[in-house]
């Protein structure tokens, strides 16, 4: 199968496979049949892409699931990707990650997205590395109309020595509860722990540089600022890199980014409350935007999961 | 590519999605229905019911995984972890079998489940319906569960736990702000030398012992990791009730493995072994 299909009544759900260079994807789209009601000649089709970080095309807790079915109420096209490697895709093998592939992924999937639907319009939604794929795409899609960008990190930042030291901490920890373990004895007293390794984590050494990542997106302060496409920037209160991403997107789109914090919250917005908070603080903006053409009565049949739909 | 369809079919009324793999080459007539267990998706902890489905599909057996209703990407609630989910997730095997058997002219369908998947496979065999053989993964037989030969284990098991969980800044935060729960600290720990039962929510408690594996037509495969600690009395118990009922089966033990065999070795044990032992019945 080459793309996927969309068909069905009121709101239409499919799955399907989508061939790209690196392999097949699955998909699930989401959407309602007939976009714009009575005023279909003159309504926009406007289309949601939603970008996993490095998990499954549900989201975490089914996040994106229930988002794009509270979407579809509203006469907006959804699209969810597993990456290859990730979820239902194929290939099957184990292979590291690499964001160059997951963006030409992504990009493959919008395509396609864009053209079975007739979509004049289309809006971003990612999660976490999925946030950053979706900058990138902004860049070069001329209509891509917003975006929408849940726990993205900075794509650019800096090895500061504050945040070398919390990673030290971080990993100190790790290896403290690693203590616990039969196993790690067992590996210590058969010499088996690589004692440079543990010094390359506790340093920071082996990390990658940011460059190399931002590289890949093709996002620098310079070529960031050039497309304005109103951002919606949500993280939780509890988030280890908010602080640091709220800094960077504000000086790198001083004019088009709101930013938002759902208090209490964590990076996958790990709670019914929490969850609930990020998609309605989403519906309003998009709201504000004037993206939600057509708001329609939330009957939606997911309605109850996690009460997001009740809200 | 094999060849894998995105599938819908219908439980009680809810739309349940999943993936059904066809067999490569000549299909064979015997076919495996993936069971997951709480929290779940039809993806398996690790893309483990992936890897393993491809691999059973590449060897000629069909295979379908599914969600069940409430989770992933099928409809519906879940109620909570109760007995009440339970049977609705038996319902939804029960639909799902169905539907297998007229998607891949399947005759013979075994039920694989980990950890709590393969107790919903016991419930489904023990009278929900009937199924030619299991295949359990990791899974805990509650009836007999740390029982009384098992306190120490049991003990050991849960101080090593919390010991690890005092390395954590939130469960010192939880401690300060008098959010632990002490009662259930000690409940954990000391349940089986002061004879307290857990809540009845374990799936297989609601089976009775004279049901258990009464609509089961053949033999059962049992793999257990040797590093997952309730392992050795789930098996023991699931050996004691199959002799005595006289059904065939047979135990793999993996050498080293956790309860979701997480590492790559493990799971690659685990899919052939279960693999050899599925072509022998077959």
């Amino acid at each position: 199968m080459d793309s996927f299909q969309h068909e069905a009544p009121m709101i239409a759900e499919s799955r399907g496979w989508l061939v790209v260079p690196s392999g097949h994807l699955a998909v699930s789209t989401v959407a309602t049949v007939d976009f714009g009601g009575t005023n279909a000649a003159t309504t926009l089709r406007r289309g949601v892409l939603m970008l996993p970080g490095t998990g499954l095309r549900n989201g975490p807790q089914d996040l994106f699931v229930l988002f794009s079915r509270q979407c579809a109420s509203w006469g907006l096209a959804c699209l969810r990707v597993d990456y290859s490697f990730y979820g239902d895709s194929w290939p099957a093998c184990d292979q590291a990650m690499q964001i160059s592939t997951l963006r030409a992924e992504a990009r493959a999937a919008l395509d396609t997205f864009q053209a079975d639907f007739a979509l004049d319009e289309l809006i971003l939604l990612g999660l976490c590395t999925g946030g950053e794929i979706a900058l990138s795409l902004a860049q070069e899609m001329p209509n891509v109309v917003a975006c929408v960008l849940w726990s993205t990190a900075a794509v650019y930042s800096p090895l500061t020595p504050a945040k070398r030291a919390r990673h030290a901490f971080t990993m100190l920890r790790m290896y403290g509860r690693k203590l616990f373990y039969l196993a790690t004895w067992r590996k210590l007293l058969r010499g088996g722990v690589d004692g440079a390794m543990v010094r390359r984590t506790l340093t920071k050494r082996q990390v990658a540089p940011d460059s190399e990542k931002q590289s890949a997106l093709g996002i620098s302060k310079r070529r960031s600022g050039a497309r304005r496409v109103p951002m919606l920037f949500v993280y939780g209160e509890r988030d280890p890199d908010r602080r640091q991403a709220v800094q960077y997107y504000r000086r790198l789109f001083p004019d088009t980014a709101a930013i938002t914090t759902v208090p209490k919250a964590d990076h996958n917005f790990s709670s019914v409350a929490w969850a609930t908070q990020a998609t309605k603080l989403t519906k309003e903006w998009l709201s504000r935007q004037g993206l939600l053409g057509r708001l329609q009565q939330e009957t939606d049949h997911a309605e109850g999961r996690y009460g997001l739909l009740s809200k | 590519m094999p060849k894998e369809d995105t599938v819908c079919f219908q439980s009680s009324g809810y739309r349940l999605h999943g993936i059904v793999h066809e067999a490569v080459g000549t299909a064979r007539t015997t076919g495996l229905v993936l069971l997951n267990g709480w929290g779940g998706y039809r993806i398996g902890p690790h893309r483990m019911y992936v890897k393993a489905a491809r691999a059973f599909a590449a060897s000629g057996f069909p295979v379908l995984r599914f969600d069940f209703r409430g989770t992933g990407e099928s409809d519906g609630t879940l109620a909570g972890n109760t007995a009440e989910d339970v049977r609705a997730f038996a319902d939804d095997t029960h639909a799902a079998i169905d539907f297998f058997r007229q998607r891949c002219a399947v005759e013979r369908v075994y039920l694989l489940g980990l950890c709590t998947g393969g107790e919903i496979a016991v419930l489904y065999a023990s009278g929900v319906g009937a199924v030619q053989g299991l295949i359990l993964w990791s899974t805990a037989s509650h009836f007999e569960l740390f029982q009384a030969e098992e306190p120490m284990r049991r003990l050991r098991h849960y101080s090593l736990v919390y010991l690890r969980k005092l390395t954590l800044g939130s469960t010192w935060r939880k401690i300060i702000r008098r959010g632990f729960h002490v009662r259930g600290v000690v409940r954990t720990l000391f349940a089986d030398f002061r004879g307290i039962r857990r809540p009845a929510q374990q799936p297989t408690e609601s089976v009775g012992q004279p049901n258990l594996f009464s609509s089961l037509r053949g033999p059962v495969l049992l793999v257990y990791g040797t590093a997952d600690p309730p392992a050795k009395p789930s098996y023991s118990f699931f050996e004691t009730s199959l002799q005595s009922r006289r059904i065939p089966y047979n135990l793999h033990l993996i050498e080293g493995a956790d309860a979701s065999f997480s590492s790559l070795p493990f799971v690659a044990e685990a899919c052939t072994s279960t693999l050899s032992w599925l072509t022998m019945q077959a």
